[in-house]
């Protein structure tokens, strides 16, 4: 009796999972190439084929500037993200977005000795926990892509910014910014966890990445659920922007939209800044992508940093799939985005919970191409250009509608060529879907440079078994597995790789039961290991020679790489 | 009436002792301090009344919400019993939703701190305003209407202003009409106030008293407990609720119950701390004075007295016409029908009286709107006819397969209970005790009403003393009852 219900309580009530505890699925599975697929990837810009074609997939589309719908838009001062910039992008030094770069694909900064390839002292920094929009759970520590920023700042920078004396005099400080699902915003030392100024108590819960403007101490963050209260109010989740000169709060959009097609206000997905034209792209979980004219400006000898939004652009659509795929209900209707876009150009890539994915205009805020990917997109798209001047896209899905009477399905991988949306491979892996917890692809690629070029590495989550996963190393080319490194434990969080000083590459991998994986990242084979005894869903940062991720037991941690 | 001398003299040494430890002799707590920012509040307590969420999720909230990581949470089950620990300094600060607090802060007793900046900081983080059943759309289209007219109109605006002035009174409303039962809970005055001796007031209830009127209905008031009252909106027991929040949904599921638009805005929480000493040594006379005669006491409890006569009377009789029919039931000569009754006695003196009291309340009359006094004397009352059954069945009665109910009652029920007397006087005795509990169901009997002085004034360990001594001379009074049955029989 006592087992059985203890059975019960593993599956949380539902005798259907019991299969999944029992049950392996095939994982890996036969890759698909479509040659043809990747002609036109070194076309000038996107094109839509009869494939991906927006009428094909989208039922209508809205834009709106400044709370009024119009029929179009041309956008005064062009956005474009060369080549050349998103290259040398950003002007600070450091991690300041999710995955690094725009593309998504900068998954370390600087060039460790790493000639130990092991892990070296550790720390531990207490945080704390959020209360849900339910009113009786709660959110805690980091958790979800939750990735931390890093940033070295210049001197002129930090003298004017609010860090504690000893942080302001230390010569080379790397601060970690770090809003957590706590509800505030954590300043610490990478090397020591030590806070390096007060951290800033915004009221709401943060579980995605937030971004740092490429040349301003400007922080963009949004908050993932809506904050609740003692009579049961819902405080609509919203995205900030912060000064970090001081720490106050200089703006606040997107609560509360009625131009939103959900009602579930969510923005993990990370920023993405046009400095050259002020403007902050923001693509939201309530269904509605923004853009914002900022009117920023900074005055670095004075330490004076002001916004002054003047153009809030929304777009929004309607896809024939939602209906069948997505929560339709009274309530609401439409997908979000929960990963982050990407850019290239004027074109904006970018995914939702209900298998679009979109290659975008920011300039006509209008679809160039939609392809349909089936299942939800929670997986951050990566960009790879190559040298003869083609453009692809990894995105990934995970397993939440299509799946079986006994909640398996497919996952899967796909290679799709950004000009024309087209699919040029897909690698699908039959994972378990169970207690509300998707499996498939929740961390986003590592692309590989250098000696790894060839690779792309992900986790992949609840396969063969419902509480395993897999690492792999897929070839960008063929979309075959080089290697496959199968983990007990589930992984959300993304690998990292890192590019040692003897030209060696690791790779750096977070677990669900706490252990944070050193491995080499040609052969797969692990190096070091350290454990921190608690579910690590969030992805790290690495600068230089440390990292720092945030558990979900209420800790942010930090590991010399040596 | 002889009664044992030990009974008297235990009584009065106990009323003599209780009456005189529960005296405030060192004058309450000495080590306040005044808080002049929510930082100073690190480690110390805090208290508030009692909402949906469980108080490790209030504390997660109040922690971030005010960005200090606070000792404890503690709530109390009425917003008076929070004020009272605030005012008795045994909790450093209570939060309340910002016009609570410009209505505690008036007189100058107590100052409010805000948080630091919020979500949305300034503007309208919620509303307060009607809550009804799922079931109710009409109303609730029809309360839409008239609280935008109301705001329009000033009417809204006018009510608020003279409640958070503290003078205000309830008007009278009209007597016609089907009832519409509102609940109020008295969580967030000015805009419900419950008072000690039960009678409602506030802005949010002279709205929902003239939105009754408005639709040609008769308000009836039930005072609740914010904790439930969400559970007896859901379950018929009234069919709105005066003053609860609303805001955009943003959770993906539609809530059970159904909100109107908001009367009353609030912006943000704060934490209401106390900025007055507690008085040093306070004399016997005064202390009898606070608690059983200002603010009209001796009435209050007077009627709570008639209450927990009513109730323990009732449910005597109740026990003893029940329990009569259940032991003639039990003894009965078909085994199916006398096994059927031996259970449904069994289940009636095994359910705890108070989850029974509760069940009656939520469950078996939740819509029929029936007093607490008669739930509470039903309850109490099948609990002693399932346990008085089974003191007169204790010998198997198969000798009397032949009995009728007239010889039962005539001759084997007296024979049976003078037999076992100090049974079914230790029955009796504890059906009285257990009316304690009637006030958990919503009854002004003396236990409820007598820590609610206790909390106004501050000496609730003198109340509660106070209680006791009444309920010991209530046992006595049984005591001499039954000695007189006991007499009466031996004489006879």
């Amino acid at each position: 009796m006592g087992a059985f219900f203890a059975l019960l309580i593993k599956v949380k009530g539902n005798l259907s999972y019991v299969y999944n505890f029992f049950v392996e699925t095939r994982g890996a599975l036969k890759t698909a190439y479509f040659e043809a697929a990747a002609e036109g990837a070194d076309a000038a810009k996107p094109y839509a084929t009869a494939q991906t074609d927006p009428e094909k997939w989208l039922l209508s589309t809205t834009i709106s500037v400044n709370g009024t719908e119009v029929a179009e838009y041309s956008r005064a001062e062009e956005i474009r993200f060369t080549e050349e910039y998103l290259d040398h992008f950003p002007k600070h030094e450091g991690i300041i977005t999710y995955r690094g770069s725009y593309r998504r694909d900068v998954t370390s900064y600087g060039t460790p000795a790493l000639t130990d390839g092991k892990f070296g002292a550790t720390w531990r920094y207490r945080t704390g926990r959020f209360l849900k929009c339910d009113g009786v759970n709660y959110w805690s520590g980091n958790g979800w892509t939750g990735q931390p920023l890093a940033v070295r700042w210049d001197e002129a920078t930090k003298r004017h910014m609010n860090l504690y004396p000893e942080a302001k005099e230390k010569a080379g400080l790397t601060e970690i910014i770090y809003p957590g699902m706590d509800g505030k915003i954590h300043f610490l030392d990478i090397e020591t966890g030590e806070e390096t100024r007060p951290a800033i108590n915004v009221g709401m819960c943060f579980k995605g990445t937030c971004s740092l403007h490429p040349e301003y101490p400007l922080l963009i963050c949004g908050s993932g659920d809506s904050a609740t209260g003692l009579f049961g109010e819902q405080v609509s989740a919203r995205i900030f922007i912060y000064n970090l000169i001081d720490g106050k709060k200089l703006y606040e959009f997107a609560a509360d939209d009625p131009f939103a097609p959900r009602l579930w206000h969510g923005f993990d997905s990370s920023p993405i800044y046009s400095a050259a034209t002020d403007t902050v792209i923001c693509a939201g979980e309530n269904g509605v992508l923004y853009t914002v004219h900022l009117n920023s400006s900074y005055d670095a000898e004075n330490g004076i940093l002001t916004v002054n939004p003047d153009e809030i652009v929304r777009y929004k659509y309607e896809s024939r799939s939602a209906e069948e795929r997505f929560e339709s209900s009274e309530l609401s209707n439409g997908s979000g985005s929960e990963s982050s876009a990407v850019v290239w150009e004027n074109y904006l890539f970018f995914g939702d919970n209900g298998g679009i994915f979109q290659c975008f205009d920011l300039n006509t805020m209008t679809p160039v191409w939609v392809q349909d990917l089936r299942e939800d997109i929670n997986s951050s798209p990566v960009l790879e250009t190559t040298e003869r001047g083609e453009v692809f896209l990894y995105v990934a899905t995970t397993l939440k509608y299509y799946y079986d009477e006994h909640h398996t399905g497919t996952a899967v991988l796909y290679k799709l060529n950004a000009k024309t949306g087209e699919i040029v491979w897909q690698k699908a892996y039959e994972v378990h879907t169970v207690l509300g917890l998707a499996g498939g692809f929740l961390s986003s690629g590592a692309s590989g440079t250098g000696k790894v070029s060839d690779y792309i590495y992900y986790a992949v989550s609840k396969v063969p078994k419902v509480d395993s996963s897999c690492l792999i190393a897929v070839s960008k080319q063929t979309g075959e597995a080089i290697w496959q490194k199968e983990l007990a434990c589930d992984a959300w969080s993304s690998p990292a790789l890192i590019y040692a000083a003897d030209g060696s590459v690791k790779l750096c991998q977070c677990c669900g039961n706490g252990d944070i994986l050193l491995m080499d990242a040609e052969s797969g084979e692990i190096l070091d290991r350290v454990n921190f005894g608690s579910n690590i869903e969030s992805t790290p940062v690495i600068f230089e020679n440390h990292l720092a991720v945030g558990l979900r037991s209420e800790y942010i941690v930090g590991v010399e790489l040596r | 009436m002889r009664i044992a001398r030990y009974k008297w003299i235990s009584v009065i040494a106990a009323a003599v002792l209780l009456l005189t430890l529960a005296l405030p002799w060192n004058g309450g707590k000495t080590d306040m301090k005044g808080f002049s920012e929510t930082a100073e509040l690190k480690g110390l307590t805090v208290t508030g009344v009692s909402v949906k969420s469980p108080d490790n999720a209030v504390k997660v909230f109040l922690d971030t919400y005010f960005g200090v990581d606070f000792g404890a949470y503690e709530s109390e089950k009425t917003f008076d019993e929070a004020l009272a620990r605030l005012r008795r300094h045994e909790a450093s600060a209570m939060w309340a939703v910002d016009l609570t607090a410009d209505y505690l802060c008036r007189d100058g007793e107590f100052s409010a701190l805000s948080p630091g900046e919020t979500p949305g900081g300034g503007n309208t983080r919620f509303s307060f305003g009607f809550a009804f059943a799922p079931e109710s759309t009409g109303e609730l289209a029809k309360a839409d209407e008239w609280i935008a007219k109301a705001i329009a109109d000033g009417t809204a605006g006018a009510a608020r202003e003279r409640w958070a002035a503290g003078n205000a009174e309830l008007p009278s409303f009209s007597e016609d009409g089907k009832a519409l039962y509102i609940g109020v809970t008295g969580t967030v005055p000015p805009l419900e106030i419950v008072s000690p001796d039960g009678s409602v007031g506030g802005a949010a209830v002279e709205l929902a008293g003239r939105f009754a009127e408005s639709i040609g209905r008769r308000p009836v008031f039930v005072v609740l407990e914010s904790e439930t009252a969400l559970v007896h909106l859901m379950a018929g027991k009234v069919d709105m609720l005066a003053a609860y929040g609303t805001s955009e949904n943003h959770s993906m599921e539609i809530p059970k119950y159904r909100m109107s638009v908001g009367y009353a805005d609030v912006a943000e929480y704060r934490l209401v701390v106390n900025e007055k000493e507690v008085s040093g040594l306070i004399t016997f006379m005064s202390v009898i004075k606070d608690n059983l005669i200002s603010g009209g006491a001796y009435s209050l409890i007077l009627r709570a007295v008639a209450v927990t006569a009513a109730i323990t009377l009732c449910a005597w009789i109740l026990t003893m016409l029940f329990g009569v029919l259940l032991g003639y039931g039990a003894t009965g000569k078909k085994r199916a029908v006398s096994a059927t009754v031996r259970g449904i006695a069994f289940l009636l003196r095994s359910t705890p009286v108070l989850l029974a009291m509760l069940l009656l309340d939520y469950g078996v009359f939740g819509t029929l709107h029936i007093s607490s006094t008669v739930l509470a004397a039903l309850a109490v009352g099948l609990y002693g006819a399932g346990t008085l059954a089974e003191i007169l069945t204790e010998d198997d009665a198969a000798t009397e397969a032949d009995r009728t109910f007239g010889i039962y009652v005539k001759t084997t029920v007296p024979a049976r209970l003078l037999g076992a007397k100090r049974e079914w006087k230790r029955l009796m005795i504890g059906l009285l005790q257990w009316t304690t509990v009637a006030g958990y169901i919503g009854a002004n009997d003396l236990t409820k009403v007598m820590q609610g002085i206790g909390n106004r004034t501050l000496f609730p360990v003198f109340s509660i003393a106070f209680s006791i001594v009444l309920y010991l001379v209530a046992v006595l009074i049984t005591e001499v009852a039954f000695s007189a049955i006991g007499r009466k029989k031996q004489n006879d």
